[in-house]
Parts: C-alpha cells; structure tokens; sequence
C-alpha cells in the first residue's frame, strides 16, 4: 500500500487538517469578539455587592412592569384575580409579554408576506425573476431610520397609501406610530428572510418525487401537500423562528415608528445601560435571551427530526407567468399572485421608493439635488474628520467581501461540526446560534469593555480594533445564518456520499468542497446573500471597533449624517440601497442558480 | 485470542487485511465484539450474518469510517489505527451506491482519479473507459445517475470504487436493492471482475445463499461475534454452532444424550417424550475440541436433503405439517413429536411418514 | 456584456481608491488603538516638537450637515495657536470615558466638548475618581451667563446652550400658552414628544418635572397620553414626523426658525411656543480630563472657545446660544433665535440622585 497507494502531497496534509484548524479559528473569533466580551457583561447580572445571587431575576420576574400577571402570580396575588386577565387576548401591558406578542404578530405576518414571494420566485418564469430574488433580502440591510422614513412617509395621513385609498373612497388609515406600523414594519425586514430561506427549500425540491406521486394518482394539490409542503415547513419554520427572535429583540425600529406606550424589553435594555445599571441590564438581557433560545431550540429540536432533501437531481419546472390557458387551475394561484404583488408592493416597494422621493425632495415638496449635493459637497470638501461617503461606501463593500471571505467557512465549519452525531449537539447548535438572539446593546457593551478597552493579561493590555476586527465581529454576527441555511441540507445528505468520497482519496474537507457543498448550494449561496447583508447593515460593533472615520461604512455615514433634516442621511440611504442592490444581484449571479458540482 | 486459522496464517503471502480482536462499543452496546480474522491477497471474503450481527461496523472498521475502541485492524501490513479512511487505499460500494448526484456517470467514476494517478500510466479518460467496459456500461459515460437502472447504478458505483485500483475493496450489502435475478446474475459479474482483478475483497450481506455463492472464504457473524470462518462448504456442512446451523441454510438439529459409542458410530438416545435412539457416525478425533464422553449432552444436525423419506437407517415417524413448492425441489415440514422437521419430498399434508438418514450425514455441533 | 464592462470598471476604481486612501486618513485616531497609522500628511497631525490638542465631543458636532462647527472651531483655533486639533467623537459620548475609567482603560484625550448636567450626574455616580479636572483656570469665565454655571464642582464651563420647547405650524394648530393649556386632549392630539432616551425628550421631561413637581409630573404625562401624543424614541424621527405632518406640534428646540430660514421654509410653520413663557436650557460644557496630557493647551482652548467672536460663531453653527454676556451674534441670528423670558433648568444638585429614578417612574408610567 506505501508504494501503489495514492501519493500524499503537502496540500493534501492541509486539507486533512483544514476543518480542524477552521474551527479553532472559529472558536478563538467566537470567544474573543462574542462569547467572551458577552460573558463578561452577563456575569454582573449574577452578582450584587460582591456576592453571588439570583436576586435580580427574582426582582424582574415578580415585577408586573414586567412580567404583568404572571409576576402578578409569583408575587402571591391569588389566582382568582390574575387569571381573567392572563387569559385575555389583548395585547399584554408587560414589557415582556407585549414584546412576546408583537414578535408574534410580526412573525406570523412575516410568514403571510414571505411565503407567497418564495412561491413566485420558485415556481414562476418572468423577466426580471432573477434580479426580484437578488433583491429580495434588500430590505434585511436598511438601517432603521431609513425605514421609518420610507414607512412615514408612505402612510403617513396624507401619504400615496391614503391618497390612492382616498381615492377609492376609502379610508384613511391611521397607522403610524400604532402597533400595526411595528409589525408591517419588521414584516417588511422579515418576510424577505422567509422568503429567502423557504425559497432556498423550494428550489431543492426534486421534480421526481412530484412526478412520482402524481403518478401514483396524487392531484397537483395533493402532490402539493404531501411531498412538496413537508420539504418546506422547515424552512418556513425557521425563517419565522429567526423572524420571532430578531422581532423579540427589537429596538430602533420600535421607537422610530411606535409610541413610547410600546415598549420592547430591548428599549429598556437600552435604558438600562444608558444609566449605567449593568447589572440589571445584563439580567433581562439573559431573561431575553433565554426566551429566544427557548424558542431556536425548540425549532433545532423540530429541525433535526425533519427530513429535508438536500439538492434534488432535478429542480422543479417553472411555469409560465402568463397562464398557458384559461382554466381555474392556471388563474386561481395567479390571481392570487397578483393580488399579493399588490400588497407587496405597498409594503415593500413603496416605502422604497418614498425614500428616494424623500431624498429628492424639500420639506417643501418640490424637487431637489441638494443631499446629493451635500453628499459630494462632503466628499470633495469635507474635513479630514469628517465622515466622507466614498470610503464608507468602500469599506462596506470591503467589509462584506471578507465578512463572507470569514463567516461562510465559519458557517459551514459549525454546521459540519452540528451535524455530526453527538451528546448534546443541539446543546451546542444553540450556543452557537446565540449571535443572533443576544441583545445587541449587549454585545456592544462587551465588544466597548473586552476587545475595544482592552483585555488584560498580567500587566498587558490585549486592544483589538481597526478593520479586521470589525470584520471578525461582522462574521460572528452573521455566521449562524450559514448554519442555518447551510446545516439542514448537511444533515440530510446521505452520510455514504462523503464516505465514498473519501474511500476514493479525497479528505474531510475535500469532500465537503467537491461533494457536499454542490449538494446544498441554494442553502450556501442564501446564507451569503444573508452574511453579506448582515456585514453591509451592522452599525454598533462597527462604530465601536473602528479606530478612525477612515473605517467608517455606509450605515455610519447615515447616522453621522443625520440632521435637522434627514434628507442628506435619506440620500446616503439610497446610496446603500444601490449598493446593496448591485451587490446582491453580483453574489447571486456568482453563487449561480444551479452549481454543476464535479469536474 | 486468534487462532492461527483466523489469522490465515497457512498462506505464504502476508494477508491483505487484519482484524486482530477488534471491538467497537457504542456506550454501553457492544456492536462488534473481539472480531478477529485475516484475509488474504486476491480472496473474496464474506462477512454474513443477520441484521444488527455487527457485519456493516466490521467492514466500516474497515473502511476508517469508525475508529475501534479495542483491537488493531491492518491493511497491507500497516496499522490503521488512526488512519482516516482516504489514505487506507480502499474502495467502497454501498448497498445505496451513494452516486454522487450532481455528476454524471464518468465524472463519478473518474472521482477517485483526482487524487491518485490512473494504473499503468493511463490518462484518466482511458481508465474511465476501460472501467466503464469492463462494468459493461461503454457509452454510458454523460447520463446522470438518476438516469439509470438499479443493477446499471450499482456497476457505475463498483467501477467507481475500482478505477483508483484499490487494494482493498468493500462491498456493503451491495445487491441487496436489486431483485432476485439481477442479483443472481449480477453476483457472477462480480465474482469474474473480481478474479479478473485480483483485488482483495471484503463482502457483507445478509444473504447466506449469496455469500456461500460468491466467497472464497465466510465469516458467519452474530451479536457482535464471529460464530465461524470456513469456506462455503465447511460452513455448509461442518457448521460449528447451532446457530451457523440453522442461519446457513435449512437444517435440522437434534439435541440428544451419547449412549454408547465406539471407534466409529455413536448411539445416541434423542430428546423428547419417545425415547428413540440414532446412530450417527463419530467424528475424527482432531475435529472435535474435546473428547466425547458417553452420557454427554450433544447436538448434531442433519440437512434436509440428508433426511430421507422411507430411509431404513434411524427412522422417525412423522406427520406432514405442510409443504412448499420450490421447482426443482419440495420443502416439506414434517411434526416429529411435537419437533420441526424439514424434508425434501413430495408428501402430501396430513399424510404420516418415515424419514431416516445415513449416519455419516449428521454433524456433530460443538457449541450451542 | 455592458454591465460586466461596468463592474469591471467599479472594481478598478475600488483599487484606485484604496491605493488612495492613506491621504485620506483622519486624525482622531489617539493611538489607542492598534489598526491604523495616522501619519498623514494633511497638516493636522503633529510635526515634531508642535503642541497637539485632543478634542472630544458628539459626533453631529463634527458631520451634521446641518450644524457642524467643528471645521471652524479647529481652524481658528490652531491659527490662534499654533497648535494641532484632533478631534474625536466616540458614539457613546461622555459615557464612553465614563466606561474607560470604569475599567481602568486610558484617556487620551484632553478635554471634552459638550458635557451636560446629566453626564456630570453619572460621573459621580459611577466613578469614586475624578473623570475631569475641577477649577480649570480659564479667564473670561466671568463672562458667562450666570443661570447656565450647572456644576457645583467647577469642572465644566458652559459654552453653549439651547432652549427646548414646542415648535407647532401656525398654520395647522394654535399652540397652548401653558402646560396645562397642552394636557387637554385638543391639543395633547397636535403633539409629537419624544422619551428621555434623547437629549430633546429628556429635557421637556425634566421640565415637567420642574414645573409640576416630582409627585404630579406623570400625572401630566398621563394627561398627554391619554390625549393622544405621539411619543418617539428620538429627535430626529419625530421632527421628520413633524415636517411629514403627522401632527402640527412637536418638542424641539427654540432656534428652529433659524433652519428654517436656511431651508427657505414658510416661518409661519415654524413657531416657537413657550409653555408659561419658560424653556428648558440645555447648556453644554467644556471640561478637561483630569488625565489631559495637555491640561495647559486645553484651558488654553477653554479661553478660546469664550472669547466673543468664537462664542457667537460657534453658537450660530451650532444652532445653539451662546453662554456668554459678550457673545458676538449676527442680528438675522438673534432675530431668528428666540430666548425664552424665564429660562429654567435643574442644576446639578437637583439632579444627583433623581433623575434615574424621574425616567425609571415616566417610563413605568407611559409603557406600563
């Protein structure tokens, strides 16, 4: 065998260690820009006057303000008097449970918007289909206080939505500001993740198994429900799961666009730590926490008992938009289509577009360059202190190409790693998925207090700053929607595949590059649309860790260059917004629809 | 410990793969069990055995897609503990074939190619085309896998595991999504491929008939254990326990005590209500482990072809349960006191009968 | 192929550009860091032996592109001096060096520009040593305005300040004269406030809180509430609110006709309304790190920032008053920006060791 057998090269002794060292570099960059800086600020909620307690969460859980009744209940009001109203179905007056029932009602609308867009872009042929997919996750990367605007602008009273609904005779509809405008609002960043990550499932589904079952008698609907749903729920199950912990977690959105009265245990996170009551702010932080990852283990449960196909041979056929005949069957699921598209484009495309009218226009309403003007006006004058758009618009673009250069891997070492079958995976698969649920004015207070003050070691000071360490931070925050697109689709592929590969010579991860990863392609090139949006979105680490404005990228921009007026940051807005866009549609088109794996 | 039997140590050539008291636990279940046997260059060796026997975790030792927790498996003469499965010098096929989906019947084949060179200093398209005639798939090298028959996937998943000309090849069960007669006549494609080439071959399945069709050499495999490793026809007809018995086709096995005996029959009173006594042929001497004692308990068994109706020798009266027709052959139960007998005939159900057997045909068992 | 030639084209320039970058550094980088090297060669980081002042104040002090006097204010300064000016604008503002000093993290900066009652009140509160120098000697300080000197301890020197209070259209809505006049529901419908997360929020609140006292200020806020005022997260959202017309009045600041004649905007829609003829002063000040490596040049700049002219221009890019008597304004300016007759505001012994307590109450109060 030593001298017939296959050769050994020094690339191939790389390779064979190339998934062992990903994931220690994976781990160092989790623990040193996450769990660490996360930890650290965790472990005063744990401790008052030098000694160790649980009595903060003892104080909150019995607190109505923020547990309503069921603190009510804990603080030994009979049940008799609490019950009528914990069992009522209006919306909860606790800071907690109304942060539980918006982020349902934002999840369930999410769902209700997203769905629908999955079902066109998979299972319709039109001009411009590619490009609506690339944009779809478009809305994920807008910062806020662009939303607001774009929101506030379409409904505001007398905004296009009430004027074209005037114009029916109807209305008009007081939504901003309400409940309702927080939900349609995360709906309008979250519906694309559903969208995206069911489309992803769609996409993968094997026309075999449909002909298969229609062969065996089954109606379109049925082969519908039987064979293609199942390969669905997962996906959709997930997105609205991420959907629940992002809208849990909610912040910006809810004050730029809800009253004061609607306050998220996020909010008051932020109130917390703006006075400096670390310890309490790191306690419901851990209370939010352990809701969201309550809920992601549970979906991890339900994911691991599913059995998702991974790539099918065969995708399924697009049809037409135009109805080939005029039957029920062909117009029914396009009527619908198009009565969708017009909420869609209400919901999504309007606020769009009002905020380039915002940036076009003045307080007036008549039409003006002026914050484009000031945009160049600040590039080509602007002090040397001053936040210039060109190399924010360069460091995004940076930024998110080694973002994806560093959470792909990342991702795609973890869902290996989750994959495989041990005690307690799920354990780690929701520790490794805790980026996501942990409250972001935490992680900021920690990356501000390890990395960025300094992380002391006998006499010195470790200080992590500057352009690499945004990056690793932007990689932490985006990585688990690697693993969640990606480590399904790893899960379900038949073990023997990589086995055979490996009995032919290939490595470890050789055979993930060449066998495993054409397989669940969809899921890889979603999860990059995702890692690139989270890197071109992210604000607080960014501005933390930057050690000059020469690092600053576009969604500082547009905070720094708020205004009075917020038409100059609106018109850096819409230069994010065309970045964005190219850029998506350029992933897209590389990452191709379907990848020819193989030679 | 292994014997020197079990090692194959009567070959000149040092064997080709080595499983020395191997074990594999999960927890607290032991899935193979101090496995211990040789195979040499250019044998076809079967692991067989029922479902959960352990056969599938040998070959995966085999194979490196698990590590044992005890024992040390050699390939070619070099311990493998430790060895990742792609530097073994192996080829697989599975009883799924796990074709690689998203690559057409030549880039599947080719694969293995990629990180070796081809043999005799061919380019990879010849040793894809030579691979692809010698599985009898010429032309067929653009279609995709889903394209193909059952029987077709399983020769482009063997040409496959052959093409970087492995040194060891394993086969996991690989007829058994086929139907009969593919399978029959697939078995002997394999078997000549596999004397064409000469490649140490390590089968399992779960079908004894197939294993004593194809093997050079059988390991019969229950709860983790190797009960017997013979070539067919020792196993068929010297089995070493009762349970290689009566898994390697039918038999019937009599548990009886030793009356009398002398240098060359055995007297033997059966167990049961009726007392009817048997006389068997003693086994030589260096066959039995142990020497035989008159008033021993013992176990021997006799073939269904061996118990022959009206046989005068060591009748039993019986009454025909129910039968089986086979073509060739009938299987015919028969109820002798209450116990199972299979006979080859053409009874008729209800009917009452003789059966007896030549001494020579019983088989001494040694272990229960 | 012509939107190929196009990325093609966008990629080029991204090199250009990065090739380009270094001129393009910025100086507010004070080496607490390990990422970059400012050595630039823009004439605002130190040439050997010449002084270099770090400066630190909030971002829109710096970037705003409505405000923005920090161009100025650096380069009359390092005229005036000779010295170098670096600025640096940390997003957490005085908290950030409130953080630093918590855990035991350098300043390297020399004195902060901008700081408030309330950020004194959270230095004391979290930290047992001195955050910045006190009695900084500064001549011109007589100057000041007296109702503006906010901190007992004689570390921060206002050098501006703004006034907050309603700012309605008077074309849609007359304003109420008073507080209680704005708690009934006709006009609490026209108002849009914010909560005390931002600087405009907190300052009405605290102006209800000194008008009606800490027992009766929610019971105002009640009032409003239940009246129908929108109540926002920040400033800026609820002044874009307000110029979308989502309601006719909105908590602001006083020198809000001075924007709008910049804007060219209809100044009718732009009133200002002093509740009771009071607004609530916001007034900022400079205060110099007790661990400046530069305390000299800072009070230096202390002086600077006082003298009449700077006073009066940087108020004017501020949008903001002056805090001195003998401030320079232009009288457009003084036209457009209106004073209260009865400024009001909490100084900081009113504040110590309530206003957590005044936000933690509101907050129970409107989100309860």
């Amino acid at each position: 065998m030593s001298s017939s057998g296959p050769r050994r090269t020094v690339r191939d002794r790389v390779e064979r260690r190339a998934l062992a060292v990903l994931a220690v570099i994976t781990t160092l960059l989790l623990v040193g820009m996450f769990y660490y800086p996360v930890g650290a600020v965790f472990r005063e909620a744990f401790i008052v006057d030098g000694r160790a307690t649980l009595g903060l969460f003892l104080e909150f859980l019995r607190d109505p303000f923020y547990f309503g009744d069921l603190a009510r209940l804990l603080r030994g009001d009979p049940l008799r008097e609490v019950l009528p109203s914990l069992l009522s179905f209006e919306r909860p007056s606790s800071i907690v449970g109304f942060t539980a029932y918006q982020a349902f009602l934002s999840t369930i609308l999410s769902v209700i918007l997203g769905v629908p867009l999955a079902y066109l872009l998979a299972r319709y042929e039109f001009r411009g289909r590619r490009t609506l997919r690339s944009l779809t996750i478009v809305p994920f990367v807008l910062p806020s206080i662009l939303v607001a605007v774009g929101f506030r602008a379409t409904f505001s009273t007398n905004g296009p939505v009430n004027t074209a609904l005037g114009f029916f005779g109807l209305g008009p509809v007081e939504l901003l500001f309400t409940l309702e405008a927080i939900v349609i609002a995360h709906a309008f960043y979250n519906a694309p993740l559903v969208a995206r990550v069911t489309l992803a499932a769609w996409e993968s589904v094997d026309a075999s198994a449909i002909e298969t079952a229609r062969s065996l008698g089954a109606g379109p609907f049925r082969a519908f429900r039987d064979v293609v749903a199942p390969q669905l729920y997962p996906s959709v199950l997930m997105g609205a799961t991420l959907t629940f912990v992002f809208t849990f977690g909610t912040f910006p959105i809810v004050l730029a666009l809800g009253d004061a009265s609607l306050m998220t245990v996020e909010v008051r996170v932020f109130r917390l730590v703006e006075r400096f009551d670390y310890a309490e702010a790191a306690a419901l932080a851990i209370i939010e926490l352990a809701i969201s990852l309550t809920i992601l283990y549970a979906y991890l449960r339900y994911e691991a008992k599913q059995t998702m196909q991974s790539r099918g041979a065969r995708p399924l056929p697009r049809r037409p938009l135009r109805p080939p005949a005029l039957t029920a069957r062909e117009l029914v699921p396009r009527i619908g289509l198009g009565i969708y598209s017009v909420v869609a484009f209400v919901l999504f495309v309007v606020p769009m577009v009002s905020l380039v009218i915002a940036s076009l226009t003045t307080d007036g309403g008549s039409w003006t360059l002026d914050n484009y003007r000031f945009l160049l006006e600040r590039q080509v004058e602007g002090a040397a202190f001053q936040v210039q758009p060109w190399p924010a618009i360069r460091n995004s673009l940076l930024f998110g190409v080694a973002t994806l250069a560093v959470a792909l891997p990342m991702g795609i070492t973890v869902s290996v790693l989750t994959t495989r079958h041990y005690r307690g995976r799920k354990v780690v698969d929701v520790i490794a998925m805790a980026p996501l649920a942990v409250s972001g004015l935490i992680v900021g207070l920690g990356l501000l207090r390890g990395p960025v003050f300094g992380i002391e070691f006998g006499g010195y000071r470790l200080i992590i700053g500057g352009a690499i360490a945004i990056v690793a931070a932007h990689a932490v925050a985006a990585y688990p929607f690697v693993v969640r697109t990606v480590a399904p689709g790893l899960q379900n592929l038949d073990p023997r595949l990589v086995e055979s590969a490996r009995s032919l010579g290939a490595s470890r991860a050789r055979a993930l590059v060449d066998i495993e990863l054409p397989l669940v392609w969809p899921g890889v090139v979603a999860g990059a649309a995702f890692v690139f949006a989270i890197s071109i979105g992210e604000f607080s680490a960014t501005v933390l860790l930057a050690t000059g404005t020469d690092q600053f990228t576009m969604p500082i921009a547009i905070e720094r260059f708020i205004g009075r007026r917020l038409g100059p940051a609106t018109a850096m807005g819409v230069v994010l917004l065309v970045v964005t866009s190219l850029s998506f549609i350029v992933i897209d088109r590389l990452g191709g629809e379907q990848r020819n794996g193989g030679l | 410990m292994a014997d020197s039997e079990q090692l194959g140590r009567t070959d000149d050539h040092p064997p080709t793969i080595v499983l020395d008291d191997v074990s594999r636990d999960y927890g607290a279940t032991t899935a193979v069990d101090g496995v211990s046997f040789a195979v040499r260059d250019g044998e076809f060796f079967t692991l067989v055995g029922p479902s959960g026997c352990g056969k599938t975790t040998t070959l995966r030792l085999v194979g490196g897609f698990e590590q044992p927790t005890a024992g040390r498996v050699q390939l070619s003469g070099e311990e493998m503990v430790g060895v990742p499965p792609e530097e073994r010098d192996i080829g697989i096929v599975f009883q799924n074939y796990a074709l690689f989906p998203h690559m057409n019947v030549r880039e599947n084949i080719a694969y293995g190619l990629n990180f070796t060179d081809p043999p005799d200093g061919q380019t990879k398209a010849e040793r894809v085309d030579e691979l692809l005639s010698l599985v009898d798939l010429d032309g067929m090298g653009e279609r995709d896998p889903d394209q193909l028959s059952g029987g077709q996937q399983q020769r482009v998943a063997l040409a496959r595991a052959l093409a970087p000309g492995p040194s060891v090849l394993l086969l996991d069960e690989p007829m058994s999504a086929l139907d009969a007669e593919l399978r029959e006549r697939l078995r002997v494609e394999l078997k000549d491929i596999q004397q064409t080439l000469g490649v140490t071959t390590l089968y399992v399945t779960h079908d004894q008939e197939e294993a004593l069709a194809i093997s050079d050499r059988v390991a019969v495999m229950r709860d983790g254990r190797i009960e017997q490793i013979g070539t067919p026809r020792e196993i068929y007809h010297q089995p070493a326990t009762r349970f290689v018995a009566e898994f390697i086709g039918d038999n019937n096995v009599f548990a009886g005590e030793i009356e009398e005996m002398d240098s060359k029959t055995l007297s033997v009173q059966l167990a049961g209500d009726a007392p009817t006594v048997v006389d068997i042929e003693r086994p030589a001497e260096d066959r039995l482990s142990t020497e035989l004692q008159t008033g021993e308990e013992i176990l021997f068994c006799v073939r269904p072809e061996s118990l022959v109706v009206g046989h005068e020798k060591n009748a039993l009266n019986a009454s025909v349960e129910s039968t089986e027709f086979l073509g060739e052959t009938t299987r015919v139960q028969l109820d002798w006191n209450g116990k199972p007998l299979l006979v080859h005939g053409d009874e008729t159900v209800g009917e009452r009968t003789s059966v007896g057997f030549d001494p020579k045909n019983a088989h001494i068992i040694e272990r229960e | 192929m012509r939107r190929r030639q196009y990325l093609t084209a966008a990629g080029a320039t991204t090199v250009a550009a990065l090739a380009g970058c270094a001129e393009l550094q910025t100086p507010d980088d004070n080496g607490d860091d390990t990422g970059t090297d400012d050595t630039g060669d823009d004439g605002t980081t130190t040439d050997n032996g010449e002084e270099t002042l770090v400066v630190s104040t909030y971002s829109s002090f710096l970037d705003a592109p409505s405000i923005g006097p920090g161009e100025l204010v650096q380069e009359r300064f390092e005229e005036a001096t000779g010295a170098t000016l670096e600025w640096e604008a940390p997003d957490g503002q005085v908290d950030h060096y409130i953080q630093r000093a918590q855990d035991g993290a350098s300043i390297d900066s020399d004195l902060y520009l901008g700081v408030t009652t309330e950020d004194l009140v959270r230095v004391d509160d979290e930290l047992d040593e001195p955050l910045f120098a006190s009695g900084p000697s500064v001549s011109g300080r007589d100057d000041i305005i007296e109702g503006l000197n906010f901190d007992p301890e004689d570390r921060a020197i206002p050098f501006n300040t703004g006034y907050i209070c309603p700012v309605y259209d008077s074309t849609e809505t007359e304003a109420p004269e008073t507080f209680e006049e704005l708690r009934e529901a006709d006009h609490a419908d026209n108002l849009i406030a914010q909560d005390p997360g931002s600087t405009v929020g907190l300052a009405f609140m605290l102006h209800t809180v000194y008008q009606y006292g800490e027992d009766e200020y929610l019971d105002f806020w009640a009032d409003l509430q239940e009246g129908g005022t929108t109540i926002l997260g920040s400033w800026e959202d609820s002044y874009d609110a307000w110029l979308g017309g989502e309601a006719p009045m909105v908590i602001s600041y006083s020198t809000d006709q001075v924007f709008a004649a910049q804007d060219g905007a209809d100044l009718d829609q732009h009133q200002i309304r002093f509740l009771d003829d009071q607004a609530y002063a916001n007034p900022e000040g400079m205060a110099v790190f007790e661990q400046a490596d530069n305390p000299g040049l800072a009070e230096q700049f202390l002086e600077f920032m006082l003298t009449p002219e700077i006073q009066g221009e940087v108020a004017e890019n501020n949008v903001v008053f002056p805090a001195t008597e003998t401030a320079e304004l232009s009288e457009d300016y003084a036209e457009l920006a209106h004073e209260p007759p009865e400024p009001v505001t909490f100084d900081y012994d009113d504040l110590v060791g309530n206003i957590d307590e005044w936000i933690d109450q509101w907050d129970r109060e409107i989100a309860g």
